[in-house]
């Protein structure tokens, strides 16, 4: 079904946005392209080991404006990752900008590298 | 490296997006009323400063560049699939814009441009007088 049928049902299509995901010594950092939310429709959930991160464009016609052409369509985002046990939980920062959800998951102590000297 | 992320539950962008061959513009939506045409274009992860909208008669072009970061080191990517380059969009407005009148915000990833139309091409409303 093309994106003009959902709206046209009353339906949202929902995307899986683009990811970047980084691994650093002490980190991972995940950025989802999610462009046009208000801050209050994003979601970010652990359910067992899976993380899930969401949020619903509602994009619909601006008011006294009428469409031409619309290539933008209501849609949610989602999608998910199943995190290892190397992931702090408690520790997961969130941050929105620009139209990017930025997830800092920071490793548990003992999952960083370490280092050994040799004497 | 480390299976952190052993397996994405979520499907890989497909291929007709073109996301993955490099070439990428915009999504855009127009929108019209009596005095104005307001252009939306969905551009994540930009600066203000990156994005540059230039106007000539009733021809739009959005175009900027996105950079990846440089702090980044190359052996720390476990995924990428966001694009980066330069990108263009050119759209032909259904009428002449006031170029100068243009006012453009950019707001959680969406750029707007408000584009006040021409006054010689905006409809006109004639009284006819009927005896």
């Amino acid at each position: 079904m093309s994106a003009k049928e959902l709206v046209e049902k009353g339906e949202v299509r929902v995307i899986a946005p683009l990811v970047n995901i980084h691994e650093k010594e002490k980190e991972i950092t995940v950025e989802a392209e999610m462009p046009g939310l208000a801050k209050e429709n994003l979601s970010i959930q652990i359910e067992g080991e899976v993380l899930t991160f969401s949020g619903r464009q509602k994009e619909g016609v601006p008011e006294g404006y009428h469409a031409l052409y619309r290539e933008r369509f209501p849609s949610e985002y989602r999608r998910s990752f199943v995190l290892s046990s190397e992931i702090d939980r408690e520790g997961i920062r969130a941050l929105y900008e620009n139209g990017v959800l930025n997830l800092t998951l920071p490793k548990v102590e003992k999952a960083r590298p370490k280092i050994i000297k040799i004497n | 490296m480390n299976r952190l992320f052993d397996f994405s539950l979520s499907r890989w962008p497909e291929k007709d997006t073109g996301l993955l061959e490099g070439a990428w513009s915009p999504a855009i939506d127009i929108y019209d009323n009596r005095d104005n045409i307001l252009v939306k274009a969905d551009i994540p992860g930009l600066s203000k400063n990156e994005i540059e909208v230039s106007v000539h008669n009733d021809t739009l072009v959005i175009r900027g560049e996105k950079k990846r970061e440089e702090k980044i080191k190359e052996d720390e990517f476990v995924r990428t699939e966001r694009f980066y380059g330069s990108f263009h969009r050119a759209v032909t407005l259904p009428s002449a814009v006031d170029a100068d009148q243009v006012k453009a915000v950019y707001n959680n990833g969406v750029l707007e441009l408000t584009l006040p139309k021409r006054e010689e091409v905006k409809p006109k409303q004639i009284r006819v007088d009927v005896k």
